[in-house]
């Protein structure tokens, strides 16, 4: 059926539409460099989106979360048994997308009998002594490097509005997390309302749904460098949003 | 997948931590020639939680290989292992044990139990059996860790086949610790208040106090070379995670209430 290119390229062209349509009501997910390290930031229903992955290493995600723990797991074990036959110091977030999973979600994209993973990633790596580094995987196999912020966002309006304000934010790398995390939570919203709406619908979603934050910081003890952000410290830093 | 076992993904890659089948060609084996082993490590509660102290020395039979070793290894941030017998080995086993509590952390999204932990190095040293039974691979550690659920400080110690037990004060391993664990025993039973119950300063003083009796009667034992700037691993366990003692506070601790007084 897939034998004469034309239909191969209708079906890739198919699985596109389908899959931006699967991802049009998957919660956004920001990553934002700050003073400690870098701050994550997404809401969810209940699956959580912000992971540890390694020492320096986290992931955000957005779809599927069946494909999501696909994934997270394959990263998982390609990390873990690197660092253990290496060491820590060779696993890197560029050699996990580039040779782990980048070339799986390409393939399963691309072979129109399978399933495509239905899901857009972040992945955020503290350097050792260089600036933080963000990547973003798209479900085509597609990744791109960035480093002064990061939204991942349904394409479209969505997406192009938040890289007009990442591009207006000062340096967040040189202000303290908790500043930084205003930017992030209103960075979230517009990656689902438009401009005019950002504060109403914070306010809506901070009583209907559950904030979730992740910070990756070279201040920690110990080689794990990640630590999800408690609920008291989100409390505190979005008063101003309760309080109106 | 999906089980956050670490020891059986590095299995699914070929890894083996001790080969099922040593061969020696018929003839003997003599450990000693090659084998770096013999040391002295304890621990004991104290007041602020559990103290693990180690001494730095690795032989091979008569030889010292090394004045520097570290032998109480952090595992996680409020767990470490200190290790009496063939390095090569526990030092694989530490880094089989760090990793394993690492992956299962972030693949099952909790921390495993403190029984889970204890139980992992047990199933490690039992993996390890042929390279123990052939004189080449032994390894007694010592196992200490906080447990959030009683909020305390555990001390466990293992045998080479993997037999686990969890002391109720004070452990100690290695070739030098006959000649400090009975010390342990004296000072826990009839002194004025339990080992428990000294302050961290009085808990230093008598783990490092207790090494260099080992190190007095055990020359596979290292003492203090203030010279050289060597002094034991001395770290603690509490609420708050691992700590390392200094060596600068080791140094002072040792210089007003260790160094010879008497001959």
């Amino acid at each position: 059926m897939f034998d004469e290119p034309y239909r191969w390229v209708d079906a890739v062209s198919n699985r596109r539409e389908y899959l931006e349509e699967q991802l049009k009501s998957a919660s956004p997910v920001v990553a934002l460099p700050c003073r400690e390290g870098i701050l994550l930031l997404s809401v969810n229903t209940g699956t959580q989106k912000l992971y540890e992955i390694y020492d320096r290493i986290a992931l955000g995600a957005m779809g599927h979360p069946a494909d999501v723990e696909r994934l997270r797991n394959v990263v998982l074990d390609m990390a873990h048994v690197e660092g253990f036959n290496r060491s820590p110091a060779d696993v890197t977030a560029r050699r996990l997308l580039q040779f782990g999973l980048a070339p799986v979600v390409k393939e399963a994209f691309e072979e129109i009998g399978r399933a495509p993973y239905i899901i857009r990633l972040l992945i955020a790596e503290l350097g050792h002594s260089e600036r933080p580094t963000l990547y973003t995987l798209n479900y085509d196999g597609v990744f791109k490097e960035a480093h002064q912020g990061v939204l991942l966002a349904p394409f479209g309006e969505a997406t192009e509005r938040a890289e007009a304000v990442l591009k207006k934010l000062s340096d967040p790398a040189e202000r303290p997390m908790e500043a930084v995390f205003d930017d992030a939570l209103s960075l979230w919203a517009l990656g689902e309302v438009e401009a005019e709406k950002v504060d109403s619908h914070i306010k809506d979603t901070l009583q209907e749904r559950s904030l979730e934050a992740g910070l990756l910081s070279s201040s920690l003890p110990g080689p794990s460098k990640y630590r999800p952000v408690t609920s008291d410290e989100m409390n505190q830093w979005t008063q101003k949003w309760q309080a109106e | 997948m999906g089980e956050g076992d670490f020891l059986d993904l590095l299995k699914s890659k070929g890894y083996a931590l001790a080969p099922a089948h040593f061969s020696s060609n018929g003839k003997a084996v003599s450990a000693e020639a090659f084998v770096s082993s013999a040391t002295t490590i304890l621990a004991f509660k104290y007041q602020g939680g559990v103290l693990v102290a180690g001494d730095r020395r690795a032989t091979a039979g008569t030889t010292v290989m090394y004045d520097r070793a570290d032998k109480v290894i952090d595992i996680d941030s409020h767990a470490v292992m200190a290790i009496a017998g063939v390095p090569a080995t526990a030092f694989e086993i530490a880094r089989v044990l760090e990793h394993s509590f690492k992956y299962y952390r972030r693949s099952q999204l909790q921390d495993l139990s403190l029984e889970g932990k204890v139980r992992a190095l047990s199933k490690l040293l039992k993996d390890n059996i042929p390279m123990a039974m052939q004189g080449i691979g032994a390894v007694a550690p010592i196992f200490a860790a906080y447990d959030p659920k009683i909020s305390s400080g555990r001390i466990y110690f293992y045998d080479m086949l993997g037999a686990e037990f969890e002391s109720v004060e004070f452990a100690t391993s290695g070739s030098g610790s006959p000649g400090i664990r009975g010390v342990l025993h004296f000072q826990n039973k009839w002194r004025d208040e339990p080992v428990s119950s000294l302050p961290e300063e009085e808990a230093v003083v008598l783990a490092m106090r207790l090494l260099e009796t080992a190190a007095e009667f055990d020359a596979a034992t290292g003492g203090v070379k203030q010279g050289a700037n060597v002094y034991p691993i001395v770290k603690t366990i509490n609420e708050n995670g691992v700590r390392e003692i200094p060596i600068e506070r080791l140094n002072t601790i040792y210089d007003a209430q260790v160094a010879v007084r008497h001959v």
